[in-house]
C-alpha cells in the first residue's frame, strides 16, 4: 500500500516549558485534504482576522485554492500559515499560555496540547496533529487584547471536567490537564493598562469601586509582567 | 482553573481597560480598540461581575446620566451588527457529525453567545426608562436581539450537538435575572434543561434496535468547474453530500506495477463504512479495505479494470457512507 506520505506536510520540535519540560513534535495538519479543509473554514474564511496576520494576498490566495483545486501556490499558502502558526507556538512557550491534555473526544482520545497565541488564536494538537488553529472573536476587527482575553477564558472553561453523554452524541472527558504557566491561566496575561486617569466625575465611583476589587487582589496575583 | 476569585478579577480587570478605552479616545488609540467594541465589553464584563455577584456593578452603569447610557448602549447595539455567528453556527451544523474541531468551536459559539446574552440584559436594563421616549434606540436594541435570535435560530435545529456542547455553559455562572416577560419562550434562557429534555426519549431509543441511519451519498462537488483533477498518477475526486458534508476520493495505483488501485475516502468516521458505486451499483474491491482511524482514512483497493473505467469520462461516480454493522449483527 503506498504510504500517507504527504510531502507538504511540514513537522517541528517545541520544547515545553516545566512542568512538563519535554520536546514535543507537532506536524501541521493530518494532509493537504485535511489542511484544506480547515483553511476553507477558518484561513480563508472572512469571518476570523487571518488576513491581518496572513496577509490579505495569501488569504485572498487561498480562498482561491479552496474553491478551486487547479489553481497553483498551495505549497506556498501552505508554508505561509505553517509559519504564523509556528510563531504563534513559540510566543504560547516563551510567554506560557499552554495546556497539556488528555481527553477523550469523540472518536479522538489521547494526550494533546492547547497553544493560545499571544496575537489572540489558539492551537490545538491531536496528539502530535494539528488539528484546528482559531481565533474566538466576535466581530473580526476585535483589538488583539480583546481576541486574547476571549480566547483565554473560552480555553479555561473548555478544558475542564467530564461532560455527561446524555445524549447520545460526541462525549467529551478530559482527565487530566496541566495549565503552564498556571500563574498565567491564574490571571490574564493582557499587556497591563496604565495607571487610569482620573475619569469624568460620572465614572470617578466605578473607578474607585475597581480599584478596591483589583487593589488587593493585584498583590495576590502579583508577578513579573514579561 | 475555575476559580471564582480568578475569574472576578479577569472581568475587573477587563472592566477597567474598557471603561478607560470607552473614557477616551487616546486610549482608544493605543489599545486598537473601537468605540462599539469598548461600550460592548464594558457591559459584558459588568453583567459576568454581577453574575458572579454580589450583584452591583450593573447598577453603578445605571447611576449613569441618561444620555450616557443611552450613547453606551447605542454604541454596544453597534458592535453586534459586525457578528457573523449565526453564519458559523450554520456552517458547522450543516454536518451530519461534526468533527472534533467543529466541536471545538461549538463550544467557544456558545459561550460567545453567553456573553451576548449577557451584554443584552444590561443594555435592556440601562435602556429601560428610554425606551419609551426613543425610538432609534429602541429600534437598535431590538435589532441586536435580533442577531441573538438569528444565532439561536441555528442553534435550536440540533439539540443533538447543542445540548452535549452546552454542557461548557455549566462553568458559566447564573444568568442575569431578566424580567420574565423578556425570558418566556425565549430558547436561550432554557439552554441549561436542552441537556435534560434531549435525554428523555433516550431509554427509549437504547432499548429498541436502532434504525439503521440511511446512508450518505456524496455526488461530484457543485463547486468545481471539473470533478476531477489529475496529477501524475493521482486523481482527486471532490464529493459533496446534499447537507454540505464533503468527502475526498483519491485514486493511486498501489504499487509501480498498476494492476491494483488504491482509493483513499476522507474523512470517514469509524462508525461509517465506504461504498463507492459507479452508475449506481457498488464496485468490486480486490483486496478487504484498511482504516487508519486518528486520520480518518480508509483506503479501498480495485483492479486496473475497475479503475479504468471509474476513471472514465462519463463515469457517474458517486459514494455512499452506510452505517457499519454493529459486531455480532448482521
Amino acid at each position: 500500500m503506498r504510504p500517507n506520505v504527504d510531502s507538504m506536510i511540514q513537522t517541528r520540535k517545541y520544547e515545553l516549558p516545566d512542568p512538563i519540560k519535554e520536546e514535543v513534535r507537532v506536524t501541521f495538519f493530518n494532509n493537504r485534504h485535511h489542511f484544506l479543509e480547515h483553511a476553507e473554514k477558518h484561513f480563508a474564511c472572512g469571518d476570523e482576522p487571518w488576513a491581518e496576520l496572513l496577509g490579505k494576498e495569501t488569504v485572498e490566495k487561498c480562498r482561491q485554492i479552496c474553491s478551486d483545486p487547479r489553481v497553483s501556490g498551495l505549497e506556498d499558502v501552505y508554508d505561509r500559515i505553517v509559519r504564523i502558526l509556528d510563531e504563534g507556538i513559540d510566543t504560547s512557550i516563551e510567554k506560557p499560555t499552554l495546556i497539556a491534555y488528555r481527553q477523550q473526544r469523540g472518536e479522538f482520545k489521547g494526550v494533546g496540547y492547547c497553544f493560545l497565541t499571544a496575537r489572540g488564536f489558539y492551537v490545538v494538537t491531536s496528539g502530535e496533529r494539528v488539528r484546528t488553529a482559531l481565533f474566538v472573536s466576535d466581530v473580526v476587527s476585535d483589538a488583539p487584547a480583546t481576541r486574547f482575553r476571549k480566547a483565554w477564558l473560552s480555553l479555561k472553561k473548555k478544558f475542564v471536567g467530564t461532560y455527561a453523554d446524555r445524549s447520545g452524541g460526541v462525549a467529551v472527558s478530559t482527565d487530566e490537564s496541566i495549565w503552564v504557566s498556571r500563574e498565567n491561566w491564574d490571571r490574564c496575561p493582557v499587556e497591563e493598562t496604565e495607571a487610569a486617569p482620573a475619569g469624568p466625575p460620572t465614572t470617578r465611583r466605578l473607578h474607585e469601586k475597581l480599584r478596591q476589587a483589583l487593589g488587593p487582589q493585584e498583590g495576590a496575583h502579583a508577578r513579573p509582567r514579561q | 482553573m475555575q476559580d471564582l476569585a480568578s475569574d472576578q478579577f479577569f472581568h475587573a480587570e477587563a472592566l477597567r481597560d474598557y471603561l478607560l478605552c470607552w473614557e477616551s479616545a487616546e486610549h482608544r488609540r493605543r489599545r486598537g480598540v473601537s468605540e462599539s467594541e469598548a461600550a460592548y465589553h464594558v457591559l459584558e464584563h459588568a453583567g459576568y461581575l454581577d453574575r458572579h455577584g454580589p450583584p452591583s456593578w450593573v447598577a453603578e452603569l445605571r447611576q449613569l446620566p441618561a444620555e450616557d447610557r443611552r450613547a453606551l448602549v447605542l454604541a454596544a447595539c453597534r458592535y453586534t451588527e459586525g457578528m457573523t455567528w449565526a453564519q458559523r453556527a450554520r456552517r458547522l451544523l450543516a454536518a451530519e457529525a461534526l468533527s472534533a474541531e467543529a466541536f471545538e468551536e461549538m463550544e467557544d459559539l456558545l459561550l460567545r453567545r453567553d456573553a451576548l446574552e449577557t451584554v443584552w440584559t444590561v443594555a435592556r436594563g440601562l435602556a429601560d426608562d428610554l425606551l419609551q421616549a426613543d425610538p432609534p434606540l429602541r429600534r437598535v436594541v431590538a435589532l441586536s436581539r435580533c442577531v441573538a435570535a438569528e444565532i439561536d435560530e441555528q442553534l435550536a435545529g440540533r439539540p443533538d450537538v447543542v445540548s452535549v456542547a452546552a454542557e461548557v455553559l455549566a462553568r458559566m455562572p447564573p444568568p442575569l435575572p431578566a424580567p420574565s416577560s423578556l425570558s418566556e419562550g425565549w430558547w436561550f434562557a432554557s439552554i441549561g434543561r436542552l441537556s435534560d429534555e434531549y435525554a428523555q426519549p433516550l431509554p427509549i431509543r437504547r432499548v429498541r434496535p436502532a434504525e439503521a441511519a440511511p446512508p450518505l451519498r456524496f455526488e461530484a462537488d457543485p463547486q468545481y468547474a471539473l470533478a476531477a483533477a489529475t496529477s501524475d498518477d493521482e486523481t482527486v475526486y471532490r464529493l459533496a453530500a446534499v447537507s454540505g458534508e464533503k468527502l475526498q476520493m483519491r485514486a493511486f495505483p498501489r504499487d509501480s506495477s498498476k494492476r491494483v488501485y488504491t482509493l483513499a475516502l476522507e474523512p470517514v468516521p469509524t462508525s461509517k463504512e465506504a461504498v463507492v458505486l459507479l452508475d449506481g451499483e457498488p464496485i468490486e474491491q480486490a483486496a478487504p479495505p484498511e482504516y487508519l482511524a486518528e486520520q480518518q482514512l480508509l483506503f479501498l483497493f480495485v483492479t486496473e479494470a475497475v479503475h479504468g473505467r471509474l476513471s472514465g469520462p462519463a463515469a457517474r461516480r458517486s459514494v455512499e457512507l452506510r452505517q457499519r454493522p454493529e459486531p455480532g449483527k448482521t
